[in-house]
């Protein structure tokens, strides 16, 4: 990390953190007047190009170069919880509420590895819950409420809710609890199984990882 | 109308105490004119929030108040409500209120006109501040109750001149707000914070004199005031409230709010620095 | 759990929080201690520590924290003539607190002080339960001496008194005969600025604290204005002689709360935080008096669920939980 000596290791919204001219802003940043701005409060990190200036060490790499590649400026904060919105082709968990017949309603839980603290409204169309024979699939076979799904975000959606896909064998119902109360295991692509009763039931099961 | 979801006491009147002798005589202003008084600032007192803080504004010798005190406390990004419509952008909403013993007349839970005023203010405040469209449909709150106030003179509110002290509050108001939006992780564009200035009358019927951060109970009486939102890094204003009997000088008015500028700049310094050190711990 | 393989503790917690309260109970390994989802043992409390006149246009205040909850209480005095009071009785000296409703709890949680908790509506069911629970408990508790309320007038000699007698009987006085003139009203106000659980063990300790810092003006009745006038150099204390403590617990019975427990096993958290009142439908509150030795009960609530027994709420270990609680609350509220 060169010629950072003049950057603080921690900022306030407002702090001119350097010239636009020498890094790209990052999180937390903003630019004003030709500078990388700090717009959180919390540390600066310095993120080096990924490409490192001089003689080029990877001659494998197809990417289009640009002309200057620059130090990313990021402020967060550490340590702390930090809020983040679900955003497309994120991977988030989520708790079914309710079932309507062409869609399933979600709250949104964890997007990526953070965990949320507020809660954002999802929802699963009949369209979205499989890739294949969707015009077969009834949301009353894929979802109970009370279930955790892993889906993926398809669109920041209207008003209220954000638009999730269930369509990948890697995404679907993940938890899930019997009709009994009892925790369930998946026994197929298409079913969990109450171990103490032995009922299935059916669920669009995610292939456990 | 009794709320019937609070409990209300008698049903008769009830009046506060009225004492015999006037006033206790009241504190002269030992500060110099451009000096502001010291601030104590904390951030997460409300771990559950998304981010809060705590302002305290130094006492003044020989005062019977013992200090501004405010807690600030912000919830967000959250989701809007069902009902609200579409929008890019972070929809922010400001709620200013006393607690009933912040002030010398006891306060009622409901919120007065006084109290919609600063919220407004406060409002305008931190729109210019807040980095809107980095958080699209979403909200924020942003909560201010004031446990104890300034005011601290009987006859301010005889005279129904409180607005002098609605000033300072604001003041406070901006400052912890800005503190608790930086705690929640909040996009800002700078660190707003609040300053006031106020013209007095000289002593001895001397020309009027400026002053920083004043304090209603230390002047015999205030000629016209000035409180601003102030972006310090960019030298930009995003909220300002002046009013008072100032001559049509546009050179008056200037200074003045030149004045509220200084102070303000004072306040984030203060602020800067417990800032900084919330920044370093976590 | 099986499919829980690969998740985060973070993530578990979220995501269940009823097993994951539960494996913390009954960790898997021995040489790991039971504890809760937030490291404390069951039965172990967070200390309170008690900042008291803080607050310079109140007549009492106090603020009380116990972890992250922070509640701040604030006691002003007003006065009510007794001319005000319709059912004023002269020979009324046993039950003028509550007939004339002089306490005035108020306990305001919209302060953001939790998510759940944001200002712009009515006051929240558990803002109007909270506030009625300190109402009543204030008055069976008897903690406040009404004799401190009441402001006297001595009968004045002259005129005055006996032109008055006409048309105003209430306030007015045989010459020379003490009577009570009016009365101080004392509005409680309690704001939560942090909530993290067990709201009413930190109100009401707020409550008390407040009230044993409470000093009121000495007052008399002005018989020619005909009003309360207060002394600006003298005040009186309020004598509170007993500090009762609230002492609460939550029942977990492992499952989510509207399935009964299989195995009837259960566990009971003490001085619950907000996660935990939100797993557990069974809760219990005791109020203790234990000055001079002996623990004196002077209320024991409970809600919701069947697990706690009769002979489990009277049992020793349990009522020296709460003389423990009540030390501890003591001695944080009367230490300087």
């Amino acid at each position: 990390m060169a010629a950072v000596d003049d950057i603080p290791s921690t900022a306030l919204p407002g702090k001119v953190l350097g010239p636009t001219s020498r890094f790209a802003p990052g999180a937390g940043t903003h630019i004003f007047e030709g500078n990388v701005v700090s717009s959180l409060m919390g540390r600066v990190t310095i993120i080096p190009p990924a490409k490192a200036p001089g003689p080029a060490k990877r001659l494998n790499k197809i990417t289009a170069p640009t002309v200057e590649e620059l130090a990313t400026i990021t402020v967060s904060r550490h340590g702390s919880k930090h809020e983040i919105l679900p955003d497309v082709d994120n991977i988030v968990l989520a708790r079914v509420v309710r079932l309507m017949p062409r869609q399933a309603i979600v709250v949104i839980q964890q997007v990526g590895e953070t965990v949320l603290q507020t809660e954002w409204q999802g929802v699963i169309r009949v369209q979205d819950v499989r890739a294949t024979e969707k015009d077969k699939v009834k949301i009353y076979e894929s979802f109970k409420p009370g279930d955790i799904v892993r889906a993926q975000v398809i669109s920041l959606g209207d008003q209220a809710n954000y638009y999730l896909s269930t369509a990948s064998n890697e995404l679907g119902v993940i938890m899930a609890i019997s009709e009994a109360g009892n925790d369930m295991v998946p026994v197929s692509w298409k079913e969990y199984k109450d171990a103490e009763t032995g009922i299935s039931e059916p669920r669009k099961v995610a292939k456990p990882s | 109308m009794a709320d019937r979801r609070r409990v209300n006491g008698p049903g008769g009147i009830t009046v506060p105490p009225i004492y015999e002798a006037e006033d206790l005589p009241l504190p002269d202003r030992s500060r110099q004119p451009n000096g502001i008084r010291a601030q104590y600032l904390k951030t997460g007192v409300t771990p559950s929030a998304s981010g809060s803080a705590y302002l305290e504004i130094e006492p003044q010798n020989g005062s019977v108040s013992k200090g501004m005190k405010l807690t600030c406390t912000v919830h967000g990004p959250r989701s809007l409500p069902r009902s609200a419509p579409f929008s890019p952008h972070m929809v922010l909403s400001t709620h200013v209120k006393f607690a009933p013993f912040a002030t010398r007349q006891r306060r009622g839970y409901l919120r007065d006109s006084s109290e919609r005023d600063l919220s407004t203010h406060l409002e305008t405040a931190l729109r210019g501040a807040l980095i809107a469209d980095r958080w699209p449909k979403s909200g924020v709150d942003v909560i201010v109750t004031i446990i104890e106030g300034d005011q601290a003179r009987q006859v301010a509110v005889e005279q129904g001149i409180e607005e002098w002290d609605m000033m300072n509050v604001l003041g406070g108001c901006i400052t912890v707000a800005a503190a608790a939006l930086a705690d929640a992780g909040i996009d800002c564009v700078d660190t707003v914070s609040g300053g006031v200035a106020a013209l007095v009358p000289g002593k001895d019927g001397e020309e009027p004199v400026m002053v920083l951060d004043p304090v209603p109970s230390e002047h015999e009486e205030i000629l016209a005031a000035c409180c601003v939102a102030y972006l310090p890094s960019r030298d930009e204003i995003t909220n300002l409230w002046l009013k008072g009997s100032l001559s049509s000088d546009a050179n008056l008015q200037r200074m003045l709010i030149a004045r509220a500028v200084h102070a303000s700049k004072g306040s984030s310094q203060a602020v800067a620095a417990s800032l900084t050190e919330a920044a370093l711990a976590g | 759990m099986a499919p829980t393989a690969g998740l985060t503790r973070a993530t578990f917690a979220k995501l269940s929080p009823h097993p994951y309260l539960l494996a913390n109970l009954e960790p898997s390994s021995d040489d790991v201690p039971p504890a809760r989802s937030n490291g404390r043992a069951p039965n172990e409390v967070r200390p309170p520590t008690v900042n008291s006149s803080s607050l310079s246009h109140a007549h009492g205040s106090a603020v009380v924290r116990m972890g992250d909850t922070t509640v701040i209480c604030g006691v002003r005095g007003e006065t009510i003539l007794t001319s005000n009071i319709p059912s004023f009785r002269a020979s009324n000296n046993e039950t003028e607190l509550r007939e004339y409703d002089l306490l005035v709890p108020n306990i305001e949680l919209a302060t953001g002080c939790a998510p759940q908790f944001l200002p712009g509506g009515p006051p929240t069911t558990l803002a109007q339960t909270l506030s009625t629970r300190i109402y009543s408990l204030l008055h069976s508790s008897k903690v406040i001496n009404p004799d401190n309320l009441r402001i006297w007038h001595t009968g004045a000699e002259g005129m005055t008194a006996n032109e008055d007698r006409m048309e105003d009987d209430a306030p007015d006085a045989i010459e020379g005969e003490k009577v009570v003139a009016a009365y101080w009203v004392l509005y409680i106000d309690i704001f939560f600025i942090s909530f993290d659980g067990n709201p009413f063990d930190a109100a009401w300790a707020a409550t008390m604290a407040a009230l044993r810092d409470t000093k009121l003006p000495r007052a008399w009745y002005d018989a020619d204005r005909e009003m309360v006038i207060s002394s600006r150099k003298e005040s009186i204390p309020i004598t509170i002689t007993n500090i009762p403590i609230a002492c609460t617990a939550v029942v977990f019975t492992g499952k989510e709360t509207d399935r009964p427990s299989v195995d009837g096993k259960f566990w009971m958290l003490v001085d619950p935080d907000r996660l935990e009142e939100s797993l557990c439908d069974e809760s219990v509150t005791i109020v203790v008096d234990c000055k001079d030795g002996d623990t004196r009960i002077l209320s024991i609530s409970k809600h919701g669920g069947t697990v706690l027994t009769p002979t489990l709420l009277t049992s020793k270990q349990f009522l020296s939980w709460a003389g423990k609680r009540w030390e501890e609350f003591n001695l944080a509220i009367v230490q300087p």
